[in-house]
């Protein structure tokens, strides 16, 4: 029996399975009015008169408990017997509709059972969210076309539906267009576990320049006209830090040659995520991400090709008002042969901006290393790329470029940004610029 | 007796135009609008409701035919309500910070516009005068709060908040006086 439909089989009866569980239980955080109090104060700033009391309990009277992630559990937990921090309701409430992908969360005050306490109620507005549609990247840079990405988003229950259509000519070696679909349950907070259905149904076109590079050096990895997956994983919150996911991936190709079979790229994934915030104040913070991610396909899963991606990708931002500085690497390693899809790219929209990725290497590379760092100033921008690409037989030469544009959301766009830059590819006695513009790339 | 008589005096040489009261002073010039409440609608729900409202002030001293700017200054407040006591605190944020706490609403209000001085220096004793007083009212629960950090708010941030045109969220007052002569306070 063919992987691919084996797989489909098994992801949806797994996905009929979990869809419909729910927890009921009503959210209320509370804490005894006798339990002792930290006298910890408040942030600096805080102008309320109230802030002297303490909060008895926090209430959500119209959101259930099993919404929210035990992370955002915690946070709501320990509010309670200590003084009211109106800078920490602020953040939480951010970070509850930024999790339940409402339309608002507020919070109000009022008296609590006895005096000197005070109960913290917040009103979560999801009547918008039921259905939302998105635009997560459209770009268009000179010299390699244009990107599209739109998908619509529709969460029941504790589960979330997500379907895209897409035509991207920016992140792989070829153009992919077609759609994409994304099915994710996930357990309550006590159970910090997802299960996560990825499906991709593509139509693939590849530029002349890599057609030219392929068909001087015939074989592996060739070209296809088509590309359909499927991608079963669960994913797991070991803490509030760090996240750890398994599955397996089943990606079946369709020659470009009439007649000739389809071949399969079957591979089991794997990926650590760690993720640390640290807010010192409302407008000073910092975020530093790591994550590992590993594709492995084995004959054992009925795969014709047999190789290992890693790919380690590190990157840090850090906050200070207005100003903003980013700073990012990347590095991959394929071992083995893989199909095109899996070979890496410089030269994009978002890595080592300002180079053409054709001129770079026509078919990507198997070894990859690359470093970002760039500034803001409320809309302004600037940056620098270099990095580097290439396979075991070639040697690698890394490339740089520098850029600067300006980047915002012009009070309209809420949480989308309008970008236009110009990065400069710095090669040797010349600068061809190139133009960048799109959203949210 | 001699507190209400000078009482009566001042009165008598306050200028009033609509709701906007000026009252003479050694050095500059005091505001007071009695008539005017902005712990009302909205802001006061979101008081009751345990939030802190700033409300920004913005006053600006006009002359010659109301063209040309003489002086300007900007002032936040941020007023919550003690939700035990059931009384109004405010705390004045920029220039020199003053809190204030256990007050009723219109001594609340009071306050705010006692700490308003138009300073009077400089200025022609001849000359027609207008007096602009703009007040806003700043809805947290829509966005970020404004304020500043612990030291108060910048000046450059209370002109910004008065560049731009009131949101939906905000509240508005606008209060006119004028014109008047610095020279008729001294008769």
């Amino acid at each position: 029996m063919n992987p691919l439909r084996t797989a489909l089989a098994v992801g949806l009866c797994l996905g009929a399975a979990v869809v419909f569980a729910e927890d009921t239980t009503p959210a209320l955080v509370s804490t005894s009015p006798d339990r002792p109090n930290p006298a910890e104060g408040n942030a600096s700033g805080d102008w309320n008169v109230n802030s002297r009391y303490i909060v008895e309990s926090v209430e959500f009277p119209d959101t259930q408990e099993a919404d929210f992630s035990h992370r955002l559990r915690d946070r709501i937990q320990s509010l309670a017997g200590d003084k009211l921090n109106y800078a920490a309701l602020r953040g939480l409430a951010h970070d509850i509709r930024t999790e339940l992908s409402a339309h608002s969360v507020s919070f109000r005050i009022a008296r609590g059972s006895r005096p000197d306490y005070v109960r913290v109620f917040f009103d979560v507005d999801r009547t918008h969210s039921a259905f939302d549609v998105l635009v997560p990247k459209f770009v268009w840079t000179s010299g390699q076309g244009w990107t599209a990405i739109g998908e619509a988003t529709l969460p029941f229950g504790h589960n979330t539906i997500t379907v895209g259509l897409l035509s991207d000519g920016d992140d792989l070696v070829e153009r992919f267009t077609g759609a994409r679909a994304r099915l994710t349950h996930r357990w309550g907070s006590d159970h910090p576990v997802r299960l996560v259905f990825d499906f991709e149904d593509y139509h693939e076109e590849f530029g002349r320049e890599t057609e030219a590079a392929l068909s001087s050096a015939p074989g592996d990895p060739g070209m296809y006209h088509a590309r359909m997956d499927l991608a079963p994983r669960m994913e797991y919150a070991v803490t509030r830090e760090l996240t750890v996911s398994a599955g397996t991936a089943f990606e079946s190709m369709e020659s470009q040659l009439p007649g000739a079979p389809s071949r399969s790229a079957n591979a089991m994934t794997a990926e650590l995520r760690w993720q640390h915030d640290e807010e010192v104040s409302e407008e000073t913070h910092k975020t530093a991400r790591i994550s590992w991610t590993l594709r492995a396909a084995t004959h054992t899963l009925g795969s014709d090709y047999v190789y290992a991606r890693n790919e380690l990708t590190a990157s840090w931002t850090g906050v200070w008002g207005r100003h903003r500085i980013d700073a990012g690497f990347d590095a991959g390693l394929i071992s083995g042969e893989a199909p095109l899809f899996e070979r890496f790219v410089l030269g994009s929209s978002t890595m080592l901006r300002g180079w053409n990725k054709y001129q770079l290497d026509p078919v990507g590379g198997s070894r990859l290393a690359y470093g970002t760092a760039g500034y803001r100033y409320r809309i302004l921008r600037a940056f620098y790329d270099v990095g580097a690409i290439w396979d075991p037989r070639r040697a690698a030469s890394p490339k740089q470029s520098i850029g600067v544009g300006v980047g915002s959301s012009f009070g309209i766009l809420q949480r989308n940004e309008l970008l236009v830059a110009v990065a400069f590819p710095l090669q040797q006695g010349r600068m061809d610029p190139v133009l960048i513009a799109g959203m949210n790339f | 007796m001699a507190t209400l008589v000078l009482c009566l005096a001042a009165y008598a040489m306050a200028l009033s135009s609509e709701d906007l009261i000026i009252t003479p002073g050694p050095d500059a010039l005091r505001l007071s609008a009695p008539r005017v409440h902005f712990l009302v609608g909205q802001s006061l729900s979101h008081l009751h409701d345990g939030m802190s409202v700033p409300f920004d002030f913005q006053v600006t001293l006009f002359s010659g035919s109301r063209d040309r700017q003489v002086w300007r200054t900007f002032e936040r407040f941020v007023v919550s309500y003690d939700l035990w006591e059931e009384r109004f605190a405010v705390s004045r944020l920029s220039n020199s910070r003053r809190s204030v706490s256990h007050l009723l609403p219109s001594a609340a209000e009071r306050w705010c516009f006692e700490q308003i001085a138009v300073p009077t220096a400089g200025v022609a004793r001849d000359a027609p005068l207008w007096l602009r007083l703009e007040i806003r009212s700043e809805d947290q629960r829509d966005g970020p709060p404004v304020l500043a950090d612990s030291d108060g708010i910048s000046i450059a941030s209370l002109i910004e908040v008065f560049s731009h045109p009131v949101r939906r969220t905000q509240q508005r007052w606008f209060m006119n006086s004028g014109p008047f002569r610095l020279a008729e306070f001294e008769r």
